[in-house]
């Protein structure tokens, strides 16, 4: 996607640098143009070339740091850290966690969190909050400013004497550029399972059913989509298309040509 | 001065098109391109972004390299790794100063190079790399994620949080400063429900040169480590400082970095999309969407994995994945197959791509058998018509084991090698071994300090 970018982005500059040609040759007299003209437009391409590789460089800062956000959401999430959390997230974001609903803004999203922590900041002592976040596929907005990221989870969580759980399932998050800062504006993670650590996935159900809150505090609107939980399985929509192409078998070509033989 | 390939392409449409032009000319007049002056400093200030943009991609692939040397006990491949100076600390190990007590350290941990029966699975994960302004040092935050065993003896969970630094010396990023903060530790029978195990205590037979530089205990008690960064959405981003741009005197020398800065900036984000396709093939895989799988192959590319043997061109790779499941086909079945660490190394031309990355795979059927694989891929992607795509896939299995079993008494069995009904183009490139017998996965690098 980002090669096709820049090779539009090269023809976009092919066709800047004539209208900046056109700058320097309308309004110079003939004589004149080819030296102190020429130079004009040899700055100005120098120009429009540092802009476009600002541009780029900047796609590559956006891109780390939409990654360094959801990392860093990661490690105060699996430590409790629930303010440092809340400030991650935009003032209008959504926050829709397992199959607890849709949490609107910011005041609902710290809700959500402090009642999940049972009103308080940080693990209990005998608790296990392990929350990896790994396998980033960020996909930049056209106008700098959003993003979207699918992310994998994956958890080891618990309390020690009492029961422990290993668990993964996908985020499809989104981000804003605000004032120059990314922040989380919805974040959508499901809970592919969820399962006791004796006997694993295998032997056991989802251990919550995908519930942590919304019995305790409703939610603002029921789960956009609702697949049930393990042993249920289901795909949590991809955002981005197939950055290549998607396989056609032969078989398939040969039909459809046919087909389109005899309309 | 060279001609830029943009100045030739307007001359060549030369004249004709000009008077069309003008009257959208006259509003872009006003325009003025900026003095070289101001145009030196902003390529100055874009060439220090860019060197703290390597940096961060170096110094991730500089901590995955350490976590595979890890894995295989290349001891005197990893202390390589570190500055003369630097210090290590791995949970209460207390602190090994200088790279020769951080090879005595590694060297005390076990007998060099892959073992019999050894199983060190040392996940490097969740990366936030910060350079200081300068490009000379940086400071990292990793998660460790392990799976250990020694066969017929013990197997643990393990996870804990590195809180690194890193100098940038004769041209190479190295480690300086490696502390792992442990966090959880436990026996796989067991699991972290049931048994917590305390952080490591200091050696009595080599003793470190420090004690434990933080107090804090393992879980079940509760620990922050401590961050090197503010929370990044209230925390201004931190702006690379440019050296003197004093070189940058005239239009000769600007043209020239702004060459070099398009090259650097264009491998940049080669390397992001090397690791995004990386990642997509993953969910494509664990999803079994093996159309869209198939797709990021090249027409002639390769997939290998578990000795199964060499499946040339798409519509072999897409017979190849019917040995996986059918496409789209989940009911019940767990097929999550999880890509990470990943090295990824692309040549000076932007054309091809190589990358060593970790498999760590959850799988198995409701009612059925949970199972585990670990394992490592050697990848080639290529660039083609200007879209990465995947040339080689391969993947060397250091185990697959049944979640009830575990790896402590796990049965060595081969790979499932090739299929009679579904064969492959070719055999196996090459043969591997895996867990309990020993096998190193060749690397497609070598040390990045030291070239060998």
């Amino acid at each position: 996607m980002k090669t096709k970018q820049s090779a539009w982005q090269h023809k976009f500059r092919s066709l800047l640098c004539v209208s900046l040609l056109a700058v320097s040759s309308c309004s110079a007299p003939p004589e004149q143009a080819k030296s102190v003209t020429g130079e004009a437009a040899d700055l100005a391409v120098l120009q429009q070339q540092l802009q476009d590789l600002q541009a780029r460089a900047e796609q590559v800062k956006d891109a780390n740091a939409i990654k360094k956000l959801q990392r860093a959401y990661g490690y105060y999430i699996e430590k409790g850290l629930w303010d440092e959390v809340v400030a991650l997230f935009a003032d209008d974001a959504t926050l829709e966690l397992a199959r607890d609903g849709v949490y609107s803004g910011k005041d609902r999203i710290r809700d959500y969190f402090y009642t999940l922590g049972q009103g308080k900041q940080g693990l209990h002592e005998g608790q296990l909050n392990e929350q990896l976040q790994v396998m980033p596929v960020v996909t930049l907005g056209l106008d700098g400013k959003t993003a979207k990221a699918r992310w994998r989870n994956i958890l080891l969580v618990g309390e020690l004497g009492k029961h422990a759980e290993l668990g993964e399932g996908p985020f499809e998050n989104e981000y804003v550029k605000d004032n120059g800062i990314w922040k989380l504006s919805k974040v959508k993670w499901q809970q592919a399972f969820l399962v006791s650590y004796a006997g694993g996935w295998a032997k056991n159900e989802d251990f919550n059913k995908g519930i942590w809150v919304s019995g305790r505090l409703p939610p603002d609107a029921p789960p956009t989509e609702d697949h049930g939980w393990w042993p249920e399985t289901w795909l949590l929509p991809f955002h981005f298309p197939n950055p290549v192409a998607t396989y056609v078998p032969p078989a398939t070509t040969d039909a459809s040509a046919k087909l389109g033989d005899k309309p | 001065m060279k001609p830029l390939p943009q100045l030739k392409i307007m001359r060549k449409i030369g004249r004709g098109a000009l008077l069309a032009s003008c009257m959208s000319a006259l509003v872009l007049a006003a325009d003025m391109p900026m003095p070289l002056q101001q145009l030196a400093q902003q390529v100055a200030q874009l060439q220090a972004e860019v060197v703290n943009l390597e940096a961060e991609n170096e110094i991730e692939n500089l901590q995955g390299i350490f976590g595979f040397y890890f894995d295989k006990n290349e001891w005197q491949q990893a202390a390589d790794l570190f500055t003369d100076d630097a210090t290590l600390e791995w949970g209460g190990s207390g602190v090994y100063a200088g790279k020769a007590r951080i090879l005595a350290y590694l060297k005390s941990l076990g007998a060099k190079g892959p073992q019999e029966g050894l199983l060190n699975e040392q996940m490097q994960l969740q990366p936030i790399v910060s350079v200081a302004a300068d490009g000379q040092s940086a400071k990292a935050r990793w998660h460790l994620f392990s799976q250990e065993a020694v066969h017929g003896i013990n197997h643990f969970w393990g996870t804990g949080v590195y809180e690194n630094e890193y100098r940038f010396e004769n041209g190479v990023w190295k480690l300086s400063k490696l502390k792992l903060y442990s966090t959880m530790k436990t026996p796989y029978q067991d699991g972290w429900g049931v048994t917590a195990l305390p952080r490591s205590k200091a050696s009595t037979t080599l003793p470190p040169d420090q004690p434990p530089t933080t107090d804090y205990k393992n879980y079940p008690s509760v620990f922050v480590a401590p961050f090197h960064y503010s929370n990044p959405a209230i925390a201004e981003p931190l702006h690379a400082q440019p050296a003197a741009a004093a070189n940058l005197t005239d239009m000769a020398a600007v043209t020239e970095a702004l060459a070099s800065l398009e090259k650097r900036i264009g491998l940049l984000q080669d390397a992001d999309a090397v690791e995004r396709l990386h990642t997509i093939y993953g969910y494509y895989l664990a999803h079994n969407k093996w159309d869209e799988l198939t797709g990021i192959f090249t027409s002639d590319g390769t997939i290998e994995i578990a000795l199964r043997g060499v499946y040339k061109g798409r519509e072999s790779v897409r017979r190849n994945l019917n040995l996986y499941g059918v496409q789209d086909e989940l009911k019940g079945t767990l097929h999550n197959h999880m890509q990470y660490q990943p090295v990824i190394h692309i040549a000076p031309d932007g054309q091809s791509a190589l990358m060593r990355s970790r498999a760590f795979s959850l799988m198995g059927n409701y009612g059925g058998t949970g199972r585990f694989m670990g394992g490592t891929y050697e990848n080639l992607f290529v660039k083609r018509d200007g879209v990465w795509q995947l040339h080689l896939d391969h993947q060397l299995n250091t185990y697959f084991a049944t979640y009830d079993v575990g790896w402590k008494d796990l049965q060595w069995i081969a790979a499932p090698g090739i299929s009679q009904t579904n064969p492959p183009d070719a055999p196996p490139s090459m043969q591997f071994e895996m867990y309990p017998r020993p096998f190193l996965p060749p690397y497609h690098y070598k040390n990045p300090v030291t070239g060998k």
